[in-house]
């Protein structure tokens, strides 16, 4: 293909990564995960204009100098390497970085180790060969040297496919199934594109085709800090009220939900310190996420120690039953005995089905309710 | 240029497009203004899909396609006069800071669009705009200008309105949003120039995408860093300040920290609810920004029900009334859904370099300090009285 037209197709993408470098770098959440795709997004779009620029390079070569010519290949060879290493890095932080911490690392080890053995390859190439490969006259060795740096790429990719595939089947949360998914398929994309390149000349979307994931990656994250909670992940204040609203005005039958409240969180707070109490909070929002995260149950926190969960209950024994879940999942934490504070919940909910007049009434009265639980709860205690 | 080249060229901005297009619905609240960026989308994937099929579509032989070419131009024309018209009304949105365009407000700047699309409806019948000749081949017919013309009065208006709006407006963020709207006409003449220059080449809808996700990606960073229930500026971006100011030079400017916090409002909530608890959260937060929104200021909701402003300029004395004016605009009894409550408020003040202190988190636990003893004092006051 004509260096100009590859350098139309890909100039949208080039301007489109480097928007979102320069809006992302520096303003990122202090995780691994972030930090590499911050480099995903830089190394993206470098490998791109090396790309064009080295295309241009060669279809002028009877001008250009040898070593400029092998500059640019070795770049182009380089940067892929580089691209996916730092992807195989990412997919692991991203999918089992908090779970998993060490496998994590020894993947992260591996990849830069085949990123390392990249460099070593094409340094070691004899040089006149790398600059003009492609025009036919490479020995069998640099063939074979420039399969195996492009294999281990292709391995490094598979290898983020396969980790989630196995993050797929050994979790049950509706909302980490459906980002393995997504790295699947961001996986599988580079790997279908390059097998089109191979048959069919005319299409070289590779690189245009990453930088779209990049995209969806980005705007995506943008939309989980505007929709979660950033202590908890559960979703935030705002998504709950969206939330409701919407299943107001589409006149959804059959809906309720539950307001919850932490029994002893400003003694946690004052007698434990912040850090145990935002700790405590976390640990609250992970037991609703194991007990009710594989159902259609809409988690959030609402403020300060309080949560909610909405739910499609038509009756009072459906939502008892929920309750008692969480109440059970909450005891079971208590008695394992790891932290130093045992949580204690109080529980007020709330049926669509009970006709409040609106949303804010649904609100009140499972508000009132949870009162009333945890008043109860204190005069039980005292008589005990 | 071949037709691969022609739909990858293409086809990247449509799935960048329909990528946040997408992710908007989840995204962006539902006002009108972000209601208008959604359609425009819609828009810009129609002038590329549809532009994209005529494009293949000319010169080949056949009644399905000249049907499909009246069809794709037709639908080409209108998507992109109308996304036009629809830039300047969510221009004209922001820049008069209204809520939505109602009756009059609409059907005067859409005269030049109803003309055209009047013209675009008589093209099948007599080529005014375009023509399908007998080898259904596009051709530009005598009104084919006025599209041109059309659309470009709507970008240039908007520009217009971008230029005269940025030169009142002192606030620097503000500044910042006007150059990137006005960047989009920048966007729309330079590749209009490229398609005069290069005509087989067509980068007008890409630059135009572009143009699309410079302006979402910003209405996304500010839906980031606004806090949902009181329209300050949340914790994150609060955190973030705070870090830029570090690395500033504080000393050529006065400037003040206040934290202030809502007296006793866990009781407010746990007697009169939630909602009446938002609210008031909401009310202190409007008058925040009335008293303190047009001078050189910082307004965060830190958490919960506490609060900070940070003033650039003010002597202690500005800043004290200032402060006593927003006491003032607050207390007393309010009245909602038959349920009557009080507000009262503590404020904690500490400047820049005050006792030496040069360490921002420092100052901040100083004024944090003093808006604490004004809370026992409150509390005394109450419990005497």
């Amino acid at each position: 293909m004509k260096a100009l037209a590859y350098l139309s197709i890909n100039i949208f993408p080039i301007v489109m990564l480097l928007i979102i470098f320069i809006n992302n770098h520096g303003k990122t959440e202090k995780s691994k995960a972030s930090a590499y795709f911050d480099r995903l997004t830089l190394i993206t779009v470098l490998s791109m204009i090396v790309d064009i620029a080295g295309n241009l390079a060669a279809e002028i070569s009877a001008v250009t100098p040898d070593p400029v010519l092998w500059i640019f290949f070795a770049a182009r060879l380089l940067l892929s390497a580089g691209l996916a290493a730092v992807w195989l890095c990412y997919v692991a932080y991203r999918l089992c970085g908090e779970s998993d911490r060490r496998r994590t690392e020894y993947i992260s080890w591996f990849a830069h180790g085949v990123f390392a053995a990249s460099v070593i390859g094409v340094l070691l190439a004899p040089w006149e060969e790398l600059a003009h490969y492609g025009n036919g006259n490479e020995t069998v060795l640099m063939v074979v040297c420039y399969r195996i740096i492009s294999g281990e790429n292709v391995v490094l990719i598979l290898i983020s496919i396969v980790i989630a595939v196995f993050v797929y089947r050994y979790n049950e949360i509706r909302e980490k199934r459906k980002e393995c998914l997504y790295m699947m398929a961001f996986g599988l994309i580079p790997l279908f594109s390059i097998l089109l390149e191979n048959y069919f000349r005319a299409w070289k979307l590779t690189g245009a085709l990453i930088a779209i994931a990049v995209l969806y990656i980005y705007v995506n994250a943008q939309d989980r800090q505007i929709t979660t909670d950033s202590l908890t992940g559960l979703n935030n204040r705002r998504e709950f009220d969206t939330y409701l609203r919407r299943l107001a005005e589409q006149g959804v039958p059959g809906w309720g939900m539950l307001m919850m409240d932490m029994d002893d969180f400003k003694h946690i707070n004052d007698n434990l310190g912040h850090v145990i109490g935002d700790e405590a909070l976390w640990e609250t929002a992970d037991i609703l996420r194991r007990r009710l995260g594989k159902e259609k149950a809409f988690l959030a926190r609402y403020g300060g120690d309080e949560f909610v969960v909405v739910g499609m209950w038509e009756s009072e024994t459906q939502v008892r039953r929920v309750i008692e879940a969480i109440e059970e999942e909450t005891d079971l934490f208590n008695r394992s005995g790891k932290k130093p504070y045992r949580l204690s919940v109080s529980i007020g909910y709330a049926l669509w089905n009970e006709n409040p007049e609106s949303v804010e009434k649904l609100i009140e009265l499972a508000d009132t309710r949870m009162y009333e639980t945890k008043q109860a709860k204190k005069k039980g205690r005292r008589k005990s | 240029m071949s037709a691969a080249v022609h739909i990858q060229i293409n086809i990247i901005p449509f799935l960048a497009l329909l990528i946040i297009r997408l992710n908007a619905r989840e995204s962006l609240s539902y006002t009108w203004r972000n209601r208008a960026l959604r359609f425009g989308m819609v828009l810009m994937m129609g002038v590329i899909g549809t532009g994209t099929s005529a494009w293949l579509l000319d010169g080949r032989e056949g009644r399905p396609a000249r049907f499909l070419l009246w069809l794709t131009n037709i639908i080409y024309f209108e998507c992109i006069v109308f996304a036009a018209f629809l830039w300047y009304l969510y221009v004209y949105d922001i820049v008069k800071n209204e809520v939505g365009q109602r009756g009059k407000k609409v059907l005067r700047p859409a005269v030049p669009l109803i003309v055209f699309s009047a013209a675009l409806c008589t093209t099948p019948f007599y080529p005014l705009v375009f023509d399908i000749d007998a080898d259904n081949h596009y051709v530009r017919g005598p009104f084919y200008l006025l599209y041109v013309g059309v659309s470009a009065f709507y970008v240039a208006s908007s520009a217009v309105l971008v230029v005269k709006a940025c030169r009142r407006e002192t606030v620097r963020e503000r500044r910042r949003t006007y150059w990137r709207l006005g960047s989009f006409a920048g966007f729309a003449l330079l590749g209009g120039i490229h398609q005069v220059l290069f005509p087989g080449v067509e980068m007008l809808w890409p630059l135009l995408s572009i143009a699309f996700l410079i302006v979402y990606i910003n209405v996304q960073q500010e839906q980031v860093t606004r806090d949902g229930l009181t329209g300050l500026n949340n914790r994150r971006r609060f955190d973030q300040y705070i870090r830029e100011l570090a690395e500033q030079d504080l000393t050529r400017e006065s400037w003040r920290f206040v934290i202030l916090d809502v007296d006793r409002f866990k009781a407010i909530n746990d007697t009169y609810g939630h909602v009446i608890g938002d609210r008031t959260l909401k009310l202190l937060a409007e008058q925040m920004k009335r008293v303190f929104g047009n001078r050189r200021s910082f307004l965060a909701r830190y958490g919960g029900d506490e609060f900070v402003i940070i003033l650039n300029g003010m002597s202690e004395k500005e800043a004290a009334e200032a402060l006593e004016q927003l006491r003032k605009a607050v207390a007393g009894l309010h009245r909602a859904d038959g349920k009557r409550w009080n507000i009262t408020i503590s404020a904690g003040m500490a400047a820049y370099g005050e006792n030496g202190i040069t360490y921002i988190p420092d100052i901040i636990a100083l004024a944090d300090e003093r808006m604490y003893r004004e809370k026992h004092v409150h509390h005394g006051e109450e419990q005497d009285g």
